[in-house]
């Protein structure tokens, strides 16, 4: 009990893999989210938490809040908080723990290993061989808008009256607008449809404002999908799709290989 | 023009993929020590004014740039 109570150093907890066959030599010289503290194991059966050591100074409770609103802080700790997770992905199948999840102690990390190992045992055999790749989707209205415009051309009757041609355009531009929307919406389907497809699983996350994507078309897709590390259907598959829907604007990034952080499930799941 | 140590927009867009993830995905415990939703969303908050400035920096230097 006086140990806890003097304690100044916690157990940080970035994920779980199987200890079977982990060498955990992989781990030595990543930047941990204290950057002079190296990450090690914890954990005696057939799986192993990895963990690093924080000052609880740093990441104490009180603390944190004001930490998370120093940009600079927050950019080195969650690049640190991947490049660990990444190393381990690297060599075996990992189970992503969320930003921030600390322990006081390794005996306390240990415990909840021994009372959870069937659940994190069961999520590590489903994730084996996996990981997550982003798909974002975008769409350049110039584009589309022509192409759904040539589709359409042949409909729209000539007008003589200025004032009828007037209204009958703002119509035809009413009409543009709803069909490109319907149209993107059906493209977001069907694209997410032929990736689910070619995955393990998929997850489909809200698409993000202009002023979070960074770019000037508008985002219509923003998906995870789980793969097979070494198994290049997937790409082939999106890139078929790019190619098919180039000709509407529509284009696509790429990102990852990533730790499954969207294929796990929460605490309520997993206790 | 902006100073040679201003962040690279791109990188702060492949920041934010990487805070999204972590903030958001990943098992979440009752750890002893863990983020309250408040939290989270004051770095969601914190990151949209970064990248605003960024993006703002950007479109000064391209204006600058320009003849």
């Amino acid at each position: 009990m006086t140990e806890t109570m003097l304690a100044t150093e916690a157990s940080y907890l970035y994920g779980i893999v199987a200890a079977d066959g982990f060498d955990s030599n992989v781990l030595d010289g990543i930047p941990t989210v204290a950057p002079d503290r190296t990450a090690r194991l914890v954990g005696t059966g057939s799986i192993a938490a990895i963990v690093s050591d924080v000052s609880l100074a740093e990441f104490g409770e009180a603390e944190l809040p004001s930490r998370l609103n120093d940009a600079l802080w927050l950019e080195r700790a969650a690049r640190a908080h991947e490049a660990v997770l990444e190393a381990a992905l690297a060599a075996t199948s990992v189970v992503p723990f969320r930003f921030c999840t600390i322990y006081r102690t390794d005996a306390a990390v240990q415990d909840y290993l021994e009372g959870n190992g069937a659940a994190l045992e069961a999520l590590l055999e489903r994730l084996h061989g996996s990981v997550e790749l982003g798909v974002k989707g975008f769409v350049d209205d110039g584009p589309l808008n022509e192409a759904l415009r040539r589709r359409s051309d042949h409909e729209s009757p000539a007008e003589t009256s200025q004032g009828r041609a007037y209204l009958v355009r703002r119509q035809a531009e009413r009409r543009l607008d709803e069909e490109r929307r319907r149209f993107t919406a059906e493209c977001a389907k069907a694209v997410h449809h032929r990736l689910t497809a070619a995955a393990r699983d998929a997850r489909a996350n809200p698409v993000q404002p202009r002023e979070l994507s960074g770019r000037d078309d508008e985002m219509f897709l923003n998906a995870a999908y789980l793969v097979p590390r070494d198994e290049p259907s997937f790409r082939r598959e999106l890139e078929r799709i790019e190619r098919e829907y180039a000709l509407f604007g529509f284009s696509f990034e790429v990102t990852g290989p990533w730790p499954p952080y969207n294929f796990v499930p929460s605490a309520e799941e997993v206790s | 023009m902006i100073d040679a140590g201003a962040p690279d927009l791109r990188e702060r867009l492949t920041l934010l993929e990487l805070v999204d993830r972590v903030l958001n995905g990943g098992v979440v415990l009752s750890g002893d020590i863990t983020l309250a939703v408040a939290d989270v969303d004051l770095v969601y908050v914190g990151l949209r004014v970064l990248l605003a400035s960024v993006a703002t920096l950007e479109r000064m230097a391209e204006l600058e740039v320009a003849p």
